[in-house]
Order: C-alpha cells, then sequence, then structure tokens
C-alpha cells in the first residue's frame, strides 16, 4: 500500500537498515517544510539545531552498533500546546508570544527516549479551541488537499504536517475531536487514547477531563507503535491509569468481530453516507459482525461538551494574567490591578478564546451552577452509561468522524455550527473511551478531491479492538 | 458587562454585542440538557473512578529562578515586578 511505504515504521526500518541515515532524512524533511510550509502554514517553527543534535545522535548510535529504539530516527511534529524546552510554546495565542517552556512535557521526553525526534511547533487554534485552525493568532492552516479549505482543528498544523509529508507522524491533543476531526479532513490517521492512557504533563490544559494527547500518523500501524511510545502511568500527571498497557496488533482481522452502527447517523454529505455503508460492507466480507445498535441521549453529546469544556476552560485559563509570564498589556495611569488583568486578557486571547471563557464562567457561577455544570455532569453520567451499555452488544462502534469532508475557510463564521463539526467526535471525550479516525479515500467536490475519514470508538482501555477494527477499516483506503 | 468583569476580560463594545448575541445563541441550545431525567445519577466530574495520589515528602529541586524570572512581563532584582495590590480602596 502506498502510504505504508511512506509511513513512520518503514522509514525507521529503512534507518535501522542503513538504507538511509536519520540526519539525511532530517535534511530532505526540512527542506520539503522549508518550501511548503509558506502555503500551508503547518508550522510556527522548526526546531533545527536540537532535531540535528538528535538526529547525530542517533546515527552515531546506529554506527555504534546499539540496538535503536522504535521510533529511532522517525521525525514527530508537535502541536504547540505541549511544552518543549527549545523554542516555543505559544499554543497560537498572543497570550503566550514568545513563551519558552523551563521543562519538556512528559510525551516529549518519552518520544526522545524512544529515539524519535521533535521537528518542530504546528499551528492550532488558540488554546485549542476551535475546529478549522482558522483560529490561530500566527495566521490560518490551510488543507493540503485544496488549499481553499480548511485542514480541520484545532490539531490542525499536524494533520497537515503528516498529509503533506513534512514529518513522519505528529502530535496533537484531542478535547471534543481535535486531533480525529482534521485527521479526517487531511485523509490521515488520528487517534485518540482513553484518557488517562497518556500523560498530559505538559500539555497546556483546556478541558482538564476531556483533554488526551495522541498520535496523527499515515498508517494505522504507526499510531500504534506511537501509542506504545506515549502510554503509561506518570507520576507527575495524577490522571494516568497504572493500568498496564496490552499489545495492540493492527493485523488481527474482522473475524467474529461485532461491530455496532447506528442507522441514526445522517449526515450532511452523500459520500460520507456512502463511505460508511462500504465501510459496513467492507467488515461484513472479512467475517465481521455488523450489529445495528442505538445509543439514547447521544445526541446531547454536543451540549453537554459546551457546558464542561468552557466551564474547565475558564478556570484552567485563569492562571493567563500577565503577571508571571506570557503577555502583559500596557499599564495606564490609574490603572488598578484588575484593569490589568481584563485589558491583558482581552488582548491577549482571541475571539473564541474570549467566548469559551465568558460561556464557562457563566456556567459556573452562583444562579446557573446547578442547572448547566451540575446537570452536565449528571447527563455525562447518562451518556457514559448508555455507551457502557452499547459495548455491551458490540465491540467497536464505527461511524462517521465529521459530517462533511473539509469546508471552506472563512464558511462557518457562526460559532455554534462550527461547534457542530464536533457532533461524531465528542462523546469519546465525555466519556472518556478510545477512538480513531481511518481514512477511508476521497470525494471530488468542487473539484478538489476531498478525504474522507471514518471513526471507530471501544471502551476505555480496549484499545486493542480498537487497533484490530482499524487495521481492518485501513484496508478499505485501497479500494476506494 | 457582569460577566466580562467576572471573566476578567476588557471587550470593546462591538466585542459585548457580538458576544452577547453568541452566548444567548449557544445557550439556547445547550439549554436542552435540562430537560432531561438525571434522577439517581451521580455527577460525572472525570471519565474514570480515580483516588488522589500522595507523593512522599521528599523535597526536589525546584525549578531554576533566573529561568523564570526571564520569563517574567518585568522583573525587579529576584521578585516579579507586578502593579500595586492594594492602593487607597482600589482592589
Amino acid at each position: 500500500m502506498s502510504a505504508l511505504r511512506d509511513d513512520l515504521t518503514s522509514r525507521v526500518e529503512a534507518i535501522a537498515s542503513g538504507k538511509t541515515t536519520a540526519s539525511a532524512s532530517l535534511e530532505a524533511t526540512l527542506e520539503r517544510i522549508d518550501s511548503s510550509n509558506d502555503a500551508l502554514n503547518a508550522f510556527h517553527e522548526t526546531l533545527a539545531t536540537r532535531a540535528r543534535t538528535r538526529a547525530e545522535a542517533i546515527d552515531e548510535q546506529r554506527r555504534a552498533g546499539t540496538r535503536p529504539g522504535p521510533l529511532a530516527g522517525a521525525t514527530i511534529a508537535i502541536k504547540d500546546n505541549i511544552c518543549t524546552r527549545d523554542g516555543f510554546t505559544t499554543c497560537s495565542s498572543r497570550m503566550l508570544e514568545g513563551y519558552v517552556s523551563p521543562f519538556d512535557a512528559t510525551v516529549i521526553e518519552r518520544i526522545e527516549a524512544a529515539g524519535g525526534i521533535a521537528i518542530g511547533k504546528t499551528n492550532l487554534d488558540e488554546f485549542a479551541m476551535g475546529s478549522s485552525s482558522e483560529q490561530c493568532a500566527w495566521g490560518i492552516v490551510r488543507n493540503p488537499a485544496d488549499h481553499s479549505r480548511v485542514p480541520g482543528g484545532s490539531s490542525g498544523g499536524s494533520a497537515v504536517a503528516v498529509a503533506a509529508n513534512l514529518a513522519d507522524a505528529a502530535l496533537g491533543s484531542d478535547t471534543g475531536g481535535s486531533i480525529r476531526q482534521p485527521a479526517a479532513f487531511c485523509g490521515v490517521v488520528g487517534f485518540k487514547p482513553t484518557y488517562g492512557r497518556v500523560s498530559r504533563w505538559g500539555l497546556v490544559a483546556f478541558g482538564s477531563s476531556l483533554d488526551q494527547i495522541g498520535p496523527i500518523t499515515r498508517s494505522v500501524r504507526d499510531a500504534s507503535l506511537l501509542y506504545h511510545v506515549l502510554a503509561g502511568a506518570d507520576p507527575r500527571d495524577a490522571t494516568t491509569s497504572s493500568r498496564s498497557v496490552e499489545p495492540t496488533p493492527t493485523d488481527g482481522g474482522a473475524e467474529h468481530l461485532r461491530v455496532g452502527v447506528q442507522p441514526s447517523h445522517a449526515t450532511n454529505s452523500p459520500a460520507v453516507t456512502a463511505a460508511l455503508a462500504r465501510a459496513v460492507e467492507h467488515f461484513r466480507e472479512r467475517g465481521a459482525e455488523i450489529v445495528d445498535v442505538s445509543i439514547p441521549n447521544e445526541e446531547y453529546g454536543i451540549s453537554t461538551y459546551y457546558v464542561i469544556a468552557p466551564a474547565e476552560a475558564s478556570s484552567n485559563l485563569a492562571r493567563y494574567d500577565g503577571m508571571r509570564y506570557g503577555f502583559r498589556a500596557k499599564s495606564r495611569p490609574g490603572d488598578s490591578l484588575q484593569a490589568l488583568y481584563a485589558r491583558t486578557r482581552g488582548e491577549g486571547f482571541g475571539p473564541e478564546v474570549r467566548r469559551r471563557i465568558m460561556l464557562g464562567t457563566f456556567l459556573l457561577s452562583s444562579g446557573y451552577h446547578d442547572a448547566y455544570y451540575l446537570q452536565a455532569m449528571k447527563v455525562r453520567r447518562l451518556i457514559k452509561n448508555a455507551f457502557n451499555h452499547a459495548f455491551e452488544q458490540c465491540d467497536v462502534l464505527l461511524g462517521p468522524t465529521t459530517p462533511s469532508p473539509a469546508f471552506k475557510i472563512g464558511a462557518t463564521s457562526d460559532p455554534l455550527a462550527m461547534y457542530l463539526n464536533d457532533t461524531y467526535t465528542v462523546n469519546a471525550n465525555i466519556t472518556g473511551n478510545c477512538a480513531i479516525s481511518v481514512p477511508v479515500g476521497r470525494t471530488t467536490v468542487e473539484g478538489s478531491e476531498l478525504p474522507i475519514g471514518l471513526h471507530l470508538q471501544a471502551q476505555a482501555f480496549n484499545e486493542a479492538t480498537l487497533f484490530r477494527a482499524a487495521g481492518v477499516l485501513e484496508a478499505l483506503n485501497e479500494s476506494f | 458587562m457582569h460577566l466580562a468583569r467576572l471573566s476578567r476580560l476588557e471587550l470593546t463594545s462591538a466585542d459585548l454585542v457580538n458576544v452577547t448575541e453568541n452566548l444567548n445563541q449557544i445557550l439556547n441550545h445547550v439549554s436542552a440538557i435540562q430537560g432531561l431525567n438525571v434522577d439517581g445519577l451521580e455527577p460525572m466530574a472525570r471519565p474514570h473512578e480515580a483516588t488522589n495520589r500522595l507523593e512522599g515528602d521528599e523535597p526536589t529541586p525546584p525549578l531554576d529562578r533566573a529561568t523564570l524570572l526571564a520569563l517574567a512581563p518585568a522583573s525587579s532584582g529576584s521578585f516579579l515586578a507586578v502593579p500595586r495590590v492594594f492602593d487607597k480602596g482600589q482592589a
């Protein structure tokens, strides 16, 4: 398969066998970034110096006969809300313009311990709030399939880096779909682990009960490999699970796999609907049992999410006060401290971030807390119970990742309409389940070939089943 | 606007109009959850049951002061420089 020939696993194999070196591979990638990034704006910056040092070390180890790590020489693009000691960590916000993190996130340490090379920081919707990567202080990110269209968000830069071969893989973060939706729009694999599988130490917090870091890759086997590098308990993140990380082979096939499908999933796009029907047949032909499931109240996922996420965001973003780090507005004579806070935050944050902070503040405020936030936490349990019940009838749920393929830049100016892009992805964050978007082919829209991704969800901690199903689904890409 | 003050956000008057409209629209949508029967359900603050973990009481080196001061918008000697916190009745 053409995608597999160019994936991270094959790159690591080529370096390990001496067909190429980490340094040569890195230089070629840096050149491609140099020539493509102006048009796509995937990267805010490259970490060339750090990357070259790492590549030389990897090559030296190989020459010395040291056994290479599982990612040895692979270039990994890092979403710019993940702290790196080199370069900046801006979250695509003026609030953190020029901010240099004093520490590396746990995921960076794990990638590097495995031989991976952090190649640069990618653009995102500001503070990970958005579904299009249009809310980026450093300019919009463009979809490589059609530069007039969005790559999705919030991990748009990371998805573009992988789709345009500007890195072997990327890290993104997913709070309501921010890995999976851009992966679908860009035609790559995007995986959100079970909540608690991957440490959030060093991930700039947005919705602490929803956020997870995960890989964006060109193949399912790469996502599985990266999952094992990233996953595992971290004493620095008390929400990480100490449950053992089981093997996740991707070639187990579909024999006797129970695939749940929801007949209620109508999308705006005949192409997505048709892709879903083809995927169902694909699973059936390979021995899976297709099970019709209905999940009561799952349609309240968006409403629940857009109460919980802004509430948590308003709390998490309270730290940006212009005092200890980041942007501080110019003082005016007679300013009180409160006035400076308000002006710093008013100027430092973009419109979507301001909107969500205010929404969250309202939902938590006295008189409204019970009706909204407390209610949402109970509905969260209602939804989780419904999904748990569904997973008694099936092993994995199959559906669309997005209602339609990538939309035009500027097409969705209405915030609520933008939020509805998350319809099929949010429930995996609400429930804490694991989920993945797998590219299954392309459709022609107004003369452009746009990728389509389909979504698989498995019960929390059941990555083994998820990856098994994803491996089957991936094969559909070639037969489209 | 009270909500802007609670959020510690200074907004232009154009912003205020926009954001009010947006928030009303969003609230309209998310209010749908209020109609659901959640009797007997425990609120779910996080996806999985978890208990807080305690660390041993062992001191570890802090982040380097110079590094942190370099991040500050303003500093004075070994301190952060911030506006006066208490100032003749203003808070």
